[in-house]
């Protein structure tokens, strides 16, 4: 443009611009005249004017910035870093950014975050984090997030945890404060993680709503424990930090205003710093306000160390007094006036809960975790997910948390009938379990199994009524599973009685006859013609046997039968409109147990839930809209729903939670209009036990005394040569692990501590190593770790089927092993997997008939094994001993499984129905050693001197409830 | 930025202003460094409520970058004029060199942009942008020089009206012309 022009053009821009819009065409009029392209270029400079707005107005160093974070992320987005895939970003902080991430190896999704150099650089600190968060995470606390892996691939160190769908209790209060009930209940639950992470001895010392996730359900888990002390600032000089992390845009900023008296001043602190915090969060929960928030930093120090926050009345007149005391409590400046201990402000916390909600019970600490209305749930993923997307850069340390692919509209969404608003009625509370509720169609009386008459019986009782009538009283025999018939007149049900089978009698207990001579767990077909039964019976999903069952289909008038699956299959359940059977069974070749339905009339099957979580117990909603099951996929053992086709018996949507007021769920049964439900809530703890033991006699001295105690779960225990330590895995817990305990209860140690399942630990002969079976490698393989953790080898290379039950021989040379189908393998134990030379194999049975050896003992001679035979068509195992030397098997006994050999060779521990027996294999004697009723005794684990007897002590306490929407 | 390598830009700066090209060498790498380090602040933005304070703090360290107040050039004028002249030719460098997007992005980017609430339909592109300017400097330097201060300096009205020797109120109203010229070249081009 020539610049003579332009002068002219920009003097006329000019003076138009001093003009109110509305005058200035009649303006350009005049000057212009007849320059129409004077005219036209000035009406363009004036609209570009009204629309510039902010354009350059951002300083260009900011806008290269901004493209330099965006093509980092990108970057970032499209990379894998060790065995993790980066799927989206979830948030960045002064910590570090957070991604969900797929594990590639399990094809699960993880929370990855990925921690900035200068936190890194110092190993000593990075151990230090990595200790903590370690021993955080090994609380297994359903409250605490669960940490997966802590590595480095590439040069960048990460972090893996658990990933959480919700969003933080951050997100939550950008929305508004928080209704009473809920903030509560969520403080409630970090009170519960915070005592537990107290006890053993972690501090969090950084509780704030960025460190506290709230799933959709209501479900609250503690995030980043450890963290904290990794972002403070070494003392022993800066250096470690990089220049840029020393300014003020660094670590304390949001952080401030939950800090503790006692961190302010940088004394020394401990638990009750985290009750301070805490308080500072339900205060500002409550009142959406943080109770110590000054203009700058220092303000901020000096509210917190000298002014009372407002009372909350200031805020809200009808905010519960209880909680103006429960505040003020933890936020004492001075700790040793404050709550002292975790567990005293989780009490004051539950016990106002139990007046805001009246529905709790005994069964409180449960509903605290999980009463939670999905009609809400419902409602704010949405804005969990947008705030969340926001929120999620915001935090130093937040793990966030949404939905990547967002809750899907509110609308599309069929509403199924809201549980959390049911009424909750405490059915049966015998001592002992009560399992399998199955309500009449009508709904107002259920069957139910229970132990009270000394054996398994099922029972009649009418809803509200008190009276039991035990219909199966004339059997001797276990009765069990008891399913009533879509119009309420038979019952089927499962009896031990001879001949066993599947039963059917009238509702009124009369005419009672056999259908089949096998099965287990029967569901009727919607015309009442036919039933579904599993071949393979199981008490509990995690220690099922690994013989597979079957689904077989009963015609009730002739007792036909014919098979419906070939892959494993138990626990069916009928479709309403009669096309699909629901049912769940183990992967082959892993433990992975996922919910499947097939045709009713045989076909492929459809997998409805697959995934990492346990599934189990499935069941029809009596509008076939919904497959109900029971999952552990929320930390706990509760029900969830998924929408189902039922035509085709695929899933229609995501699984939702039906949170009921309990923290181990299972059994569902509703009523035929889908107005209540019947269920069993449970509490099962595996304590370990002994009991001094006379072996000449073959009988146990005095009462068994316990070595653990509460809410354990110690499965398989095995003595060290020494008699100083007791291996034994956590099944039944939320995680699987090797764990050690000196004999005397104390020391608890870990060895493993990871998501894999690490099961039935074995000590070497020498006490130097332990053998166990794990799934780590993708399958189950035998494993040898180090008593100090160290030294973690896979021994076992296995194809085809699952490597499981190591068991040492008496030198420590050889160890064998079972696979599912095959018999036991011999292999020598330090030598490498290819320079074995074939592995010796038993050989296969011959006496007894088609079946396997599954080994367990190897006697201290060296000469036998002792293991069991599963007889798979009678549902009975028998005790079996091998002898190298013949080549041939032996049958020791007529039931039982799980053999331990005495010093002697020659006589062993068993056990059976909750009793341990000895058996002595030549005169084949046997008598009980230990029965605790109404529990149970399991593995018996004898020290090398047979002097002492450790055991599995399981109680079990299992009541049936009703929830009610009518 | 360390008060040290403040210091070093500063002196850099001065050199390069002073014909000492290879003062340029030295100092890209410092300001990549910075500007990765914006960049990182820009990822760990946040919560909307807080904005406006990671702005200031963005804008205090930039200022950081350079130390205006406290070196020693025998010309105030020159060395402002210096400095923004080196940013514009570091920034639009950048810029030059960053990956063309292909095709569409990541559904996750376009969440990523909403998360950090960049104003990226405003944001220019700096490369059109450094032409456009070099346009406007042939009929009108004043303008140019005024973007060039402000946008790519750094620098506010004030210190611009200081350097170029006129009123505030008119590097206002240059500025406003200069932002309509340049707005509609940019998006002419586009």
């Amino acid at each position: 443009m020539n610049a003579e022009r332009w002068r002219q053009i920009d003097e006329v821009f000019d003076a138009a611009l001093e003009l109110e819009p509305g005058a200035r065409a009649g303006f350009l009029s005049e000057r212009c005249g007849g320059n129409a392209e004077l005219r036209r270029q000035v009406e363009a400079l004036l609209a570009a004017h009204d629309k510039a707005g902010g354009f350059i107005e951002t300083s260009a160093m900011k806008v290269a910035a901004r493209a330099v974070a965006g093509d980092t992320l990108h970057a970032r987005l499209e990379r894998q870093i060790g065995p993790y895939r980066i799927l989206s970003l979830l948030g960045a902080g002064g910590m570090g950014e957070v991604y969900l991430a797929e594990d590639t190896r399990l094809g699960r999704r993880v929370a990855l975050k990925l921690l900035p150099p200068p936190f890194v650089s110092d190993p000593d600190r990075l151990r230090r984090f990595e200790r903590e968060a370690r021993a955080a995470s090994a609380l297994n606390h359903p409250n605490i997030l669960t940490l997966h892996d802590i590595g480095r691939a590439d040069g960048t160190h990460y972090i893996v945890t658990e990933y959480v769908e919700g969003g933080t209790l951050r997100a939550r209060l950008n929305s508004g404060r928080i209704p009473v009930p809920e903030a509560v209940r969520v403080a409630a639950q970090v009170a519960e993680a915070l005592s537990a992470a107290h006890a053993a001895g972690i501090t969090h010392r950084d509780i704030k709503p960025e460190n506290i996730a709230v799933r959709p359900d209501g479900y609250a888990k503690v995030l980043d424990f450890g963290l904290a002390k990794l972002a403070e600032l070494p003392s022993d000089g800066a250096d470690a930090l990089s220049p840029s992390m020393r300014t003020p845009t660094g670590l304390r900023i949001g952080t401030v205003k939950y800090m503790s008296p006692e961190q302010v001043l940088g004394h020394a602190v401990d638990g009750r710093t985290d009750l301070w915090s805490l308080g500072v969060v339900l205060y500002e929960s409550l009142t959406g306000q943080a109770p110590f928030a000054g203009a700058n930093k220092g303000v901020t120090f000096d509210l917190i160390l000298n002014h009372t926050p407002a009372p909350l009345a200031d805020f809200d007149e009808d905010l519960p007094p209880q909680l103006d005391s429960i505040i003020s409590r933890a936020l004492e400046k001075d700790p040793e006036l404050r709550y002292q201990t975790a567990s005293d402000l989780r009490a004051e916390l539950r016990r106002l809960q139990r007046e805001l909600e009246p529905f709790s019970s005994r069964w409180g600490r449960a509903v605290t975790r999980l009463r939670r209305a999905p009609a809400r749930a419902v409602g704010w993923p949405l804005k969990a997910a947008l705030a969340a997307c926001v929120l999620a850069l915001a935090v130093i340390g937040g793990w966030l948390l949404f939905s990547p692919r967002g809750a899907p509209p509110q609308e599309t969404r069929a509403a199924g009938p809201n549980w959390a608003q049911a009424k909750s009625t405490h059915l049966t509370s015998g001592a002992g379990p009560e399992y399998s509720p199955n309500l009449n169609p009508d709904g107002k009386s259920f069957l139910y199994a229970s132990r009270a008459a000394g054996n398994w019986d099922i029972y009649w009782q009418r809803v509200g009524g008190k009276n039991a009538v035990n219909l199966t009283k004339d059997s001797a025999a276990d009765d069990t599973r008891p399913a009533y018939s879509p119009d309420g007149n038979l019952i089927a049900f499962r009896s031990e009685r001879a001949p066993r089978g599947i039963y059917v009698m009238e509702a009124t207990s009369e005419n009672v006859r056999r259908l089949s001579d096998f099965g287990y767990d029967p569901s009727w077909s919607p015309d009442g013609k036919e039933l579904v039964i599993s071949s393979a019976p199981f008490s509990e999903p995690t220690t099922r046997s690994l013989n597979p069952g079957a689904l077989w289909v009963i015609d009730v008038a002739t007792g036909a039968l014919r098979r419906l699956t070939e892959g494993d299959a138990v626990q069916p359940s009928w479709s309403p409109n009669g096309h699909r059977v629901a049912y769940w069974g183990v992967q082959p070749g892993g433990g992975q147990r996922d919910i499947w339905t097939i045709a009713a009339g045989g076909g492929d099957a459809v997998p409805v839930v697959k995934d990492e979580a346990l599934d189990w117990n499935p069941v029809w909603s009596p509008d076939g809209k919904y497959l109900y099951f029971a999952s552990n996929r929320g930390g706990s053992m509760n029900f969830w729903r998924v929408p189902i086709d039922e035509q085709s018996g695929r899933p229609a949507g995501e699984p939702e939670a039906v949170t009921t007021p309990s923290a181990y769920s299972q059994h569902i049964s509703f009523s035929r209009d889908g107005k209540r439900m019947a269920y069993v809530q449970k509490v099962e703890t595996r304590n370990l036990q002994r009991v001094a033991f006379d072996p000449a006699a073959g009988k146990a001295v005095g009462a068994p005394e316990a070595v653990t105690q509460g809410a354990v779960h110690v499965s398989a225990p095995d003595v060290s040569p020494d008699g100083e330590w007791l291996a034994y895995s956590s099944q039944g817990e939320r995680q699987e692990d090797i764990s050690l305990i000196s004999k005397d209860g104390t020391g608890r140690r870990q060895l493993t501590n990871d998501h894999f399942s690490d099961r039935f630990p074995r000590w070497s002969p020498d006490g130097s190593r332990i053998a166990f079976y794990s799934d780590r490698s993708g399958r189950y393989e035998v494993w040898l770790v180090s008593p100090d953790g160290t030294g973690l080898r896979q021994v076992t290379f296995t194809s085809g089927q699952s490597a499981v039950y190591p068991v040492w021989s008496p030198d420590g040379r050889h160890i064998v092993f079972k696979q599912r189908d095959l018999m036991p393998f011999v292999v020598e134990a330090d030598t490498p997997w290819q320079s074995q030379t074939p592995p010796r194999q038993l050989p296969p049975f011959e006496k007894d008939g088609d079946g396997h050896f599954w080994p367990w003992s190897w006697s201290a001679d060296g000469r036998r094994l002792a293991g069991w035979w599963v007889d798979q068509a009678a549902s009975k195992t028998y005790v079996y001993s091998y002898d190298f030397e013949t080549q041939s098997y032996e049958r020791l006994t007529e039931f039982g499984n799980n053999p331990v050999w005495l010093r002697d060779g020659r006589r062993l521990l068993f056990h059976s129905e909750g009793r341990i027996y000895f058996a002595d294999s030549v005169t084949k004697r046997v008598r009980v050693v230990l029965s605790v009723p109404p529990y149970e005794a399991q593995s018996a684990a004898p020290t090398h001197d047979d002097r002492t007897l450790y055991f599995t002590f399981l109680q079990a306490e299992a009541d049936v409830w009703l929830l009610s929407l009518d | 930025m360390t008060r040290s390598s403040t210091h070093e830009v500063t002196e850099l700066l001065v050199a390069w202003g002073n014909g000492d090209e290879a003062a340029l060498e030295q100092l890209a790498p410092l300001i990549h460094a910075e500007l990765h380090r914006l960049a990182h602040l820009y990822m760990s933005r946040e919560r909307t409520g807080h904005t406006l304070q990671t702005s200031a703090l963005i804008n205090e360290a930039y200022v950081r970058l350079i130390d205006w107040k406290t070196a020693r050039f025998q010309n105030r004028a020159h060395f402002f004029g210096v400095a923004a002249q080196l940013m514009r030719r570091i920034l639009v460098d950048v810029a030059r060199r960053r990956p063309k997007a292909e095709g569409g992005a990541p559904a996750q980017l376009i969440a990523l942009d909403d998360a950090l609430s960049v104003a990226h339909e405003t944001d220019a592109d700096l490369v059109a942008l450094d032409e456009a300017l070099d346009e406007l400097a042939e009929f009108d330097q004043r303008k140019s020089r005024i973007v060039e201060l402000r946008f790519f300096g750094g620098l506010s009205v004030e210190e611009i009206a200081e350097v170029l020797q006129i009123a505030p109120v008119t590097v206002t109203r240059e500025w406003n012309k200069a932002k309509a010229w340049l707005y509609n070249a940019v998006n002419r081009e586009s």
